[in-house]
């Protein structure tokens, strides 16, 4: 009796067992994608030391360079096991990276006096700190980041005075000599002389700030004077305390989401492909939520249900299988060149043969993307819709309510919460989405963000950055081993980052509607 | 006890074969209903009186709330039922085609089986009817919303919260607040579908002699399994079997003296 209890029991349990263990390494799988990401992408923000490396080149020559350490154990494409170590220099596009064998090292000397430069131009350079000189004079180290915070101010006031007042003049002066006024009106000449004299101010303005230089060592032993105005900032890593260090690594983060992308996207930041990413999926969901929900409430509420009906549900269905890059070439043929190429033919023609709508835009990937994802919406909406007791609906009509009013004030707020599952699937789906977008509007590097202050603000025709094509760029087209790559991986922590923010928002929006609505929970 | 005084007060000396034109709230000429190839209801013919409470009685599956469906329209959203024959109410043929649905369901309340009030507060339930014919003001909401309530004595317990969610009150409670909803349009007619059926004897017992009271103003209509319930609250009562008509008479002579010998057999449970 009781063994065939015991029996009886396990019969039971194995399942629930074989199904808790399957959830457990689905659970591991997704904490170890989401853990690498988090490692990999956080190395990206954390400031390394950087070394003086002594090593025997290949010709067993010594030799010498300035760089961090990304990993004492990188594995090459040939299995071989490498040091690996990144090296910034002057003029050099991009960081480099060399492969050491072990064997090849002499010494590795953390020197306090090396320094990480940023420059302005977006290059970054690794080199000894000799000194800080005024025309040539000493000045005193410990005031560097004083007059570095000068200099930037002077940099920042004349380039304010670059594009506004002298900027100004120039367009008069243009004005005049498009107007034919004579070159010695008064107007005129007094606008050439206050040209000339502002010109002359930010020249000696310029040089005097040029007489600020930093005393630098390369790794090649040559000694090299950067004048302070083209350094955007500077790190003394080796300096820092733990503190320093974490301060550095939160001011990268903030770096990483909030400034450009510079040297092709392997460094600086990634704030357009963020603001892209984000405003895309924003534009998409305005523009399924309207037609899936419309299409969903023909179907369930007002289609008769005859096999044209289930057909048109059969095919709504499958078009959630449809491949995406289908999806894209769609949007690219249909919607870029026959619709945005009569667009432009009909509204745009002044600027024709440049195409405004003709070309790929964030609008049509927006909307191609809303094709994409309507299956989804559709399909939930149904559901939803279906989800509401008749006998609500009875109630509605028997109070004199017409079919629309019925649908107005009761079903449609009932099967909102059913609607905003959609909205989560279809944000969810859109946002990771990258095949499609690289035929309809998504670019490696966008001048323009396509929504800023200027008119009309929102700018539907602009081609736009976004995350995954990024990612997707970094992966494939990068050349540096580690750095490109590192950046790659904190791109994702932040797509997924967007994907589940967006989501929240979207689940408490959700459960907001669930509990205003609760009758769902089996009132009737 | 108070309950078979109105029993007595039943009788005013209606006599259904000779209604006058006035008293008669719905005339039921020939009424004939079919799902489909399924016919519900076979040639019924009736007058209901006004300000009196009729009740429909008979077994399970006989076409009472097919009938009851017909007096509002209802039925015309089920996609294969075809009515032949006229309804009368208010002297025009509501199966006219230009009849106005939506304004006869305002004169035709209904109350269905199980209480099905609108996720929202008391309140919009109550003035759910009135927004959609565009009523908006707010004095004569409030004021609609108060009577309704008085009206089936639910104002004193939920006037302090009209605008919680209308779930949150108990089954007898929405019911009452269903009726309410209704009479809230100030209809001509109420048609009840088993109210109580669902509800508790104590909420029956109220809403039973909230049914007494509306005929004063309403003419009510009411289909219920419960004989005693029958006996107890109307004044006529018609017997229902298979689709036809089989007896309709006063309620007092329909249960201690019935013609037929089906109603017999049913209202002694001596059917099936
Ligand atoms: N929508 C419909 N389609 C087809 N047949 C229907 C439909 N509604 C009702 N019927 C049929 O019409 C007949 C009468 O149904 P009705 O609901 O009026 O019975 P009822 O007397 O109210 O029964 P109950 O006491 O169980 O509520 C039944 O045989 C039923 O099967
Ligand atoms: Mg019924």
């Amino acid at each position: 009796m009781f063994k065939r209890r015991f029996f009886a029991r396990q019969k039971d349990g194995l399942p629930i067992v074989g199904g808790a263990a399957l959830v457990a390494i689905i659970l591991l799988l997704l904490c170890g994608m989401v853990g690498i990401m988090l490692v990999k992408g956080m190395q990206h923000f954390w400031p390394n030391p950087l070394y003086q490396v002594s090593y025997v080149d290949e010709q067993d020559q010594p030799q010498q360079m300035f760089a961090t350490l990304l990993s004492r154990d990188f594995i090459t494409t040939r299995g071989q096991k490498r040091w690996l170590f990144n090296q910034a220099k002057l003029y050099q596009f991009s960081d480099q990276q060399h492969l050491l064998r072990q064997e090849q090292i002499i010494t590795l000397l953390a020197l306090p006096d090396l320094i990480d430069v940023q420059l302005r131009s977006g290059n970054r350079l690794f080199a000894r700190l000799n000194g800080l000189t005024f025309a040539g004079k000493a000045v005193d180290i410990n005031r560097l980041p004083n007059v570095l915070q000068d200099v930037s101010v002077e940099v920042a006031a004349i380039s304010a005075i670059e594009q506004g007042r002298l900027a100004a003049i120039h367009q008069l002066l243009a004005e005049y000599d498009r107007r034919g006024v004579e070159v010695d009106a008064p107007a005129r000449v007094k606008l050439e002389d206050e040209f000339a004299a502002l010109m002359a101010e930010l020249k000696s303005r310029r040089s005097q700030m040029a007489q600020f230089e930093l005393q630098l060592l390369f790794d090649s032993g040559q000694s090299y004077a950067l004048p302070l105005w083209e350094v955007e900032k500077y790190q003394q890593i080796n300096q820092q305390t733990a503190v320093q260090r974490f301060a550095t690594f939160l001011s990268n983060i903030w770096e990483f989401v909030s400034d450009t992308p510079k040297r092709a996207n392997s460094a600086g930041g990634v704030f357009p492909a963020l603001f892209g990413t984000v405003v895309m999926v924003l534009l998409m969901t305005l523009i399924v939520t309207p037609l899936g929900v419309m299409a969903a409430i023909y179907l369930n509420e007002y289609a008769p249900e005859n096999s044209l009906t289930s057909l048109i549900r059969i095919g709504v269905n499958n078009l959630a299988g449809v491949p995406s890059i289908v999806y894209g070439v769609f949007g690219l043929g249909f919607f870029v060149y026959q619709v945005g190429g009569n667009i432009d033919k009909l509204f745009f023609s002044e600027h024709l043969p440049a195409p405004t709508f003709g070309a790929p835009g964030i609008f049509w990937a927006s909307l191609t993307m809303a094709m994409l994802t309507l299956p989804v919406v559709i399909v939930a909406t149904e559901e939803g819709l279906r989800r509401v007791p008749n006998s609500l609906r009875q109630g509605s009509y028997a109070l004199g309510a017409t079919q629309f009013e019925t649908l107005w004030r009761t079903v449609i707020p009932m099967a909102s919460p059913g609607i905003m599952t959609g909205v989560i699937l279809a944000i969810a789906r859109g946002a990771g989405e990258v095949a499609p977008l690289l035929l309809v509007g998504a670019v490696k590097f966008a001048p323009t963000l396509p929504l800023d202050g200027e008119f009309p603000y929102l700018h539907l025709d602009r081609q736009f950055m976004h995350l995954g094509v990024l990612i997707y760029d970094g992966a494939f087209h990068s050349n540096s081993i580690g750095h490109g790559s590192s950046m790659m991986f904190a791109s994702c922590l932040l797509l997924l980052l967007v994907v589940m923010t967006l989501n929240i928002i979207a689940v408490m929006v959700r459960s907001r509607l669930r509990r205003q609505y609760q009758a769902m929970a089996g009132h009737w | 006890m108070h309950m078979f005084e109105y029993f007595d007060l039943s009788r005013q000396g209606l006599d259904l074969d000779s209604l006058s034109q006035e008293q008669v709230a719905i005339d039921v000429r020939d009424l004939t209903l079919t799902f489909g190839n399924k016919r519900a209801l076979h040639h019924i013919n009736m007058q209901v009186p006004k300000r009196h409470v009729t009740a429909l009685i008979g077994p399970s599956g006989c076409g009472k709330s097919t009938l009851l469906s017909c007096f509002n329209r209802l039925n015309d959203l089920v996609p294969n039922c075809v009515v032949a024959g006229e309804v009368h109410i208010n002297g025009r043929n509501i199966y006219h085609r230009k009849e106005e649905v939506a304004l006869l369901r305002r004169q035709v309340g209904m109350v269905f089986q199980k209480p099905n009030p609108f996720p929202m507060s008391i309140y919009e339930n109550l003035v759910y009817g009135l927004k959609i014919q565009g009523i908006k003001d707010r004095r004569t909401l409030d004021n609609a919303v108060e009577q309704s309530l008085r009206d089936v004595a639910l104002w004193r317990e939920v006037k302090d919260r009209l605008f919680e969610s209308a779930l949150t009150l108990s089954g007898g409670q929405q019911q009452r607040l269903v009726i309410a909803r209704a009479i809230a349009l100030q209809p001509e007619i109420l048609l009840l579908d088993e109210p109580t059926s669902a509800l508790d004897p104590i909420s029956t017992l109220t809403i039973e002699e909230l049914i007494t009271q509306l005929k004063e103003k309403y003419t009510v209509l009411i289909v219920t399994h419960n004989m005693q319930q029958a006996a107890r609250v109307s004044d006529f009562t018609a017997f229902l079997h298979q689709g036809h008509l089989i007896e309709y008479s006063d309620t007092d002579r329909l249960f201690t003296r019935p013609k037929e010998q089906q109603t017999e057999e049913y209202i002694t449970g001596r059917y099936g």
